[in-house]
């Protein structure tokens, strides 16, 4: 048996530098999280600090923004679930549609390349687009087709937050997300296809009968991913598009971590909350797993 | 005949959603590359489109004039070069190794890496961590905590497994230990997933602007993309321009607007990405292809 090892020592050098890192870098957090039941003390350290039990969950749940911070949350979520989701899902309909080879291909390379760019870059692209000053395009073209009197500043307005950031995440994600669809539609017998118009159905019965069907499993899985995370709403994209004017609408639970606990060191309470989403998002993902099996599907899991 | 004519109508109707979702993308980045190479004050009359109006490369001068953006191309240069080769070369034998069904102790190796997936500490323990560390405000917090990521490990190891084992095995007979297979024989032949692992990797390290917003606080080690967040945020590009005013020529200066800088500097942020990607694209692609069959 030792001489096996021995024969792999060479792997086990391959594996052990990811083992430590592992350990250090995802393990060691997984421990200091435990200062969410602690008075964390920077200069005790996480092991003699004082025990406070549940206090900064209390602490969280009752702090006056609790309420809009878990409404955001969820709300930005089901938004994106609702009409995000779907959306990558049409568009490798359409693509699928496509006969003309090199259009389809032009296509697609163009819907990927928002996917490649941060969301820095994007904020700074929405931003541009829907300024008021400097002719803003949306804005000019509003106003010259008569929707709009006057420019109206839409990163300024709380009431316009959720869906600037619902419709930025459609544009920067549609493409890449389509890949994943296009992939699955390419495995759909196209036998299927030739009976079906052998029988007379039209266009519209093929996709509902059989190409929809043809991906069904994908879209599962990945809608199990998506309600899993129903607590993220997307941290990258608003804490840079977020701006003092619309921090009613735009705080997350994430952000909140960031502001409470990076910059005005709270940590324990800011981990507290990290951690609270963390067990919620692997509840949910389990829970919504368990359904998809009760319905006699295949899960993740 | 009369379904014949309702697809000839959704086909119109396809190509034109299709091209119009492909405008909608592509005339954005066109319109700031436009905006960038116009005169600042003009740009402030707006009906700039798809040409500039009045042509100059002041907005960039001016940029380039202040060593913010030198450093800042610097340390993303150095951190996505030496953050990739690191990261793919550890997450590659890491992979290797995991791909050999013999070995002991891979399960549970496995189950370790995979649980990470489920539950993670959250920010502020890693934060924390980062300080006890000593990688606050260094070069390194930007590559070792991000040397490994589990999506890539599943992609080597899939690919790995899926190797043929008789080109192993016969050089095994040869006398030849585990690391001359795997550097002789199997990286040469895995250079399509070392290719889309990379660019992945790539991207990510070019496109990070967290590390760079919480984890550093000198400006010299600022990297591209924090520093546009606070160019774009923060006004910052009022006080870049006043800079340069002393470095460089009042004349090429006097019509540049904090907006223009605005736009210059998303333009340098984003350039390599789009010059890039449309020969890199199938890469990427293959990448997402790869793992979505087996994870």
């Amino acid at each position: 048996m030792s001489k096996g090892i021995w024969n792999d020592r060479y792997l086990y050098l391959f594996v052990i530098p990811g083992v430590i890192w592992f350990l250090i870098f995802c393990y060691q957090p997984m421990y200091g999280v435990l200062i969410a039941f602690k008075d964390y003390d920077i200069v005790a350290g996480v092991y003699n600090s004082e025990w406070v039990g549940l206090k900064y969950f209390s602490d969280f749940f009752h702090d006056f923004n609790f309420n809009s911070i878990m409404i955001n949350t969820i709300a930005i979520s089901l938004l994106k679930l609702l009409i995000g989701f779907p959306a990558p899902i049409i568009l490798a309909l359409l693509l699928n549609e496509v006969k003309k080879k090199m259009f389809k291909r032009i296509t697609q390379t163009v819907t990927y390349l928002p996917f490649f760019v941060s969301w820095v870059v994007v904020s700074g692209i929405w931003y541009e687009l829907l300024t008021v000053d400097q002719g803003g395009i949306v804005n000019t073209f509003l106003m010259n087709i008569g929707l709009l009197k006057e420019p109206v500043f839409w990163f300024g307005n709380p009431d316009y937050f959720w869906g600037l950031v619902v419709a930025s995440d459609i544009w920067k994600g549609i493409g890449w997300g389509s890949i994943i669809y296009l992939a699955a539609l390419s495995g759909v017998d196209v036998d299927l296809y030739e009976a079906a118009v052998m029988d007379g159905a039209s266009r519209w019965k093929q996709t509902w009968h059989i190409t929809l069907p043809g991906i069904r499993s994908t879209i599962i899985i990945l809608f199990i991913l998506n309600v899993g995370s129903i607590l993220n709403a997307g941290f990258d994209q608003i804490y840079v598009m977020q701006n003092p004017a619309v921090m009613d609408r735009a705080q997350i639970i994430d952000t909140y971590v960031m502001t409470t606990g990076i910059f005005q060191a709270n940590y324990s309470i800011a981990a507290a909350v990290g951690l609270f989403k963390s067990i919620v998002g692997l509840i949910m993902l389990l829970l919504v797993n368990a359904l998809v099996k009760i319905l006699g599907e295949e899960g993740v899991l | 005949m009369r379904r014949h004519w309702g697809e000839k109508v959704f086909s119109v109707f396809n190509y034109t959603i299709l091209c119009l979702l492909s405008f909608s993308i592509l005339f954005p980045f066109w319109r700031i590359l436009m905006l960038s190479m116009n005169d600042g004050i003009d740009s402030l009359r707006g009906g700039i489109y798809f040409w500039p109006r009045e042509a100059t490369w002041s907005n960039y001068i001016v940029i380039f004039a202040r060593s913010e953006i030198i450093d800042a191309y610097k340390v993303t240069i150095l951190r996505t070069v030496i953050g990739t080769v690191l990261s793919v070369f550890l997450t590659a034998i890491m992979a290797y190794g995991l791909s050999k069904r013999h070995l002991k102790g891979r399960k549970f190796v496995n189950a370790m890496i995979l649980f990470t997936m489920f539950f993670n500490g959250g920010l502020i323990p890693i934060y924390l961590l980062l300080k006890d560390l000593h990688l606050l405000n260094t070069l390194w917090v930007y590559i070792i905590p991000a040397l490994y990521q589990l999506w890539y490990i599943i992609l080597f190891r899939t690919f790995f497994q899926q190797l043929p084992a008789s080109l192993e095995e016969s050089a095994k007979m040869d006398g030849a230990n585990d690391l001359i297979v795997f550097f002789r024989i199997v990286v040469p032949l895995s250079l399509p997933i070392v290719a889309t692992i990379s660019l992945f990797t790539a991207v990510g390290h070019w496109n990070d602007w967290f590390s760079g917003t919480v984890y550093v606080q000198d400006p010299k080690l600022i990297p591209l993309q924090t520093l546009l967040m606070k160019i774009i945020r923060e006004n910052d590009s009022a006080q870049m321009i006043a800079g340069s005013l002393s470095t460089v020529s009042q004349q090429s200066v006097k019509s540049v607007t904090s907006y223009s800088v605005k736009m210059a500097t998303l333009v340098v942020t984003i350039l390599p990405i789009v010059c890039l990607y449309p020969f890199l694209q199938r890469y990427f692609v293959k990448g997402v292809l790869v793992g979505s069959i087996k994870g």
